[in-house]
């Protein structure tokens, strides 16, 4: 029974902390000017990070390693610098980007403008980190998180023509874009979904909380059956979005815009459920993304790190977090607009994507570590669609946003 | 100058013909660990003709998945071979000469704990 | 065999990693994808520029009045319409400061520029309403409605101004 309940709880917390502001913005922004044709790029980013998490969990759980030691290991020193360089930017942009989504949803609630919040968030984000146990602390901001099912109720609560959305399924670019804006938003969405940050997180939780094999099967069943429910929660905002703010002509560029088709179909009620789901969603991967931080640049240079030890043991692991807290603050403080840190920060993700893949795919087969536990088969020849459809999306990320003018 | 900078050097036979660059420095452990530190011996250099970058542990022969990872990364380093210590006559800032008569080692790895 | 070291497989202690050095090759790409970031960022013009902040702006205005709509159908509370259309003044502005900065060349393109401005004054002044609407909201005056009028104006004012950019 213990155990039934620990696997719900899992799941449960692995769908609500899906949706981070990444997820939030994006597949908004997709829903409002592309409708529901790029469904199939949530589809293929979801079964990558159902893969790339389960590998990484089972390397932290057989080997003991979390990904940035393995990277370290695997690529060396000098390469290993660059790419944990490229990784942390990305994830420091990231954090950016989760602390003003907080901020944002707070303004919602409140209308005191974000800015104010920032502080707030930001020590909050601090404090947590210092003083609540790792799994308190996953379990709640998943839990709460879990309020954004309100995004499904709103659009059954719509009663859209569910046969002229099951049309839109189909790939296809509309006609007010470009087949190229659809391709940059494709790449947005698929860095979105499989946000590399949760991947260090993941395996550097496994390690926080003393994974063995024996806990692998549950691991397995929390990221199979939690992430497709999570990337369901994608595209029911996706499909709010392409309900209501679609034909009104509304391409979303705030996070204001993201919540109105709830508020249209679930009322005044839906906009705290939403609100409380946004905020434990952004305040959670803002969690998970502040650790990340540490855990990357601990990891890496081999420094105590773990919320499993008192922060005097892990001191540098506290002060790069709080550093890298203090950088978000500082340039939110500019003013730039957290939505568009949001849709840089997920794109950014997809460019990195293979810095941190291939080393976990490598690792995963590597029975010095693995024993044996090593990848499948099966498992390996998905991993290599998935190296060559990261590359891919890496590769072409770039150049499609100087054509796009970043997806304008 | 320290061991790094010798990786991507490149490496002459004594003719002064090209050989490839050092893309690896390679260690043995002669005996079990002392009191703090174990004590690895320089054996040799790795040289590749065509790439510097890393063998990403597959130097190892009993790592042959995902299968065609594994046959990329090898062709990458196709015809390169590990020189002993004894081997070079010379380690310069900009070239590494190999004395006359030196010998290509395989630069394959077995894995004795080989599962 | 020689190269099979003892106890530890060599692998894991060898001094690492390949030369991570900045390949002769990385720059003449660096050079092309810096042109051709210059390329695009000096195509379009003043027509590209004024679509592109119409657009904005009537998603924007057209954001506003849904909100506004749910706010007086009771499903916004006045925290998130207040946000909604601060975001969306925000929105108008940007556009605004973006075809002001423009430096017209012919005489139809200044025309182009003027009605521009005109009409996003218009929706910045529409945005002015709602918000005052909001904030008193008493019954005084503006009323909601009437903010909403407003809106609806500017909104019309937007369409006839885009198909006038777009029929250019």
């Amino acid at each position: 029974m213990k155990r039934l309940l620990g696997v719900a709880l899992g799941v449960l917390t692995a769908i609500g902390g899906f949706v981070d502001i990444g997820d939030l913005v994006t597949n908004a922004v997709v829903g409002s000017r592309f409708g529901l044709s790029m469904v199939w790029v949530v589809a293929v980013g979801v079964v990558g990070i159902c893969l790339f998490a389960n590998m990484s969990g089972r390397v932290a759980a057989a080997s003991g390693r979390a990904t940035f030691e393995v990277i370290r290991e695997r690529l060396g020193a000098r390469a290993g610098l660059a790419n944990l360089s490229a990784s942390f930017l990305i994830n420091l942009m990231t954090v950016t980007a989760e602390i003003g989504g907080v901020a944002l949803a707070l303004q919602l609630a409140s209308s005191v403008y974000y800015l104010l919040w920032i502080p707030v968030a930001a020590l909050a984000v601090w404090l947590v980190i210092w003083r609540v146990r790792f799994t308190i602390m996953e379990n709640v901001a998943g839990l709460l998180g879990l309020t954004l099912i309100v995004f499904a109720v709103a659009l059954f609560l719509l009663k859209p023509d569910w046969g002229a959305l099951a049309g839109q399924l189909a790939p296809s670019v509309p006609e007010q874009e470009t087949v190229w804006t659809y391709s940059y938003y494709a790449i947005a969405l698929f860095g979105a979904a499989m946000t590399p940050y949760e991947v260090f997180f993941f395996s550097s939780g496994a390690v926080e909380e003393g994974w063995t094999v024996k806990d692998l099967l549950q691991e397995r069943i929390n990221v199979l059956v939690g992430f497709p429910l999570g990337g369901l929660l994608s595209v029911a905002i996706a499909a709010c979005a392409a309900v209501v703010l679609l034909p009104a002509g509304i391409s979303v560029t705030s996070l204001s815009q993201v919540i109105l088709p709830v508020a249209e179909g679930a009322g005044k009620l839906g906009l705290a459920f939403v609100l409380v789901g946004i905020v434990a969603a952004t305040f959670g991967a803002a969690l998970e993304t502040t650790l990340s931080s540490g855990y990357t640049l601990a990891q890496f240079f081999g420094w105590s790190w773990g919320k499993f030890r008192r922060p005097a043991e892990a001191a540098r692991f506290h002060v790069a977090m709080i550093v890298c807290l203090l950088i978000g603050m500082a340039v939110l403080a500019t003013g730039v607009d957290p939505v568009q840190v949001t849709e840089y920060s997920v794109v950014f993700s997809a460019i990195a994507l293979p810095l941190t893949y291939l080393p976990v795919l490598i690792v995963a087969n590597d029975p010095q570590y693995m024993h044996e536990h090593v990848n499948g088969r099966v498992v390996n020849v998905l991993g290599m669609v998935y190296l060559v459809i990261i590359l891919v999306a890496s590769l072409a990320a770039i150049p499609l946003m100087i054509v796009t003018g970043a997806g304008s | 100058m320290i061991l790094g900078d010798l990786l991507g050097t490149p490496v002459h036979d004594p003719d002064g013909g090209w050989l490839g660059r050092v893309a690896d420095a390679r260690f043995v452990l002669d005996g079990p660990p002392h009191q703090l530190m174990a004590e690895p011996r320089l054996l040799g250099l790795v040289v590749s003709p065509h790439s510097v970058a890393s063998f990403l542990g597959y130097e190892r022969n009993g790592l042959t998945h995902p299968w065609l990872l594994a046959r990329i990364l090898r062709w990458r380093h196709r015809g390169s071979f590990l020189v002993l210590w004894e081997d070079i006559a010379m380690v310069g800032p900009r070239s590494v000469r190999l004395r006359p008569g030196f010998t290509r080692y395989s630069t394959a790895l077995e894995d004795r704990r080989q599962v | 065999m020689l190269n099979t070291p003892d106890s530890v497989p060599a692998a894991q202690i060898t001094a690492r990693p390949a030369a991570f050095r900045a390949r002769p090759a990385a720059r003449p790409a660096l050079v092309a994808l810096a042109a051709l970031a210059l390329l695009t960022g000096c195509s379009g013009g003043i027509a590209q520029s004024v679509s592109t902040a119409v657009k904005d702006s009537s998603s924007a205005v057209a954001t506003a009045r849904i909100a506004l709509r749910q706010d007086m159908d009771g499903k916004l509370t006045k925290a998130a319409t207040d946000t909604s259309l601060e975001d969306g003044l925000k929105e108008v502005e940007a556009g605004r400061s973006s075809v002001l900065k423009l430096s017209p060349a012919t005489q139809e393109e200044r025309v182009a520029q003027k009605q521009a401005l005109d009409v996003l004054d218009q929706c910045a002044a529409g945005f002015a309403t709602a918000r005052a609407a909001l904030a008193a909201n008493d019954g005084g005056s503006p009323s909601l409605p009437d903010g909403d009028k407003a809106l609806a104006d500017a909104q019309d004012a937007l369409k006839q101004l885009e198909g006038a950019v777009g029929s250019r």
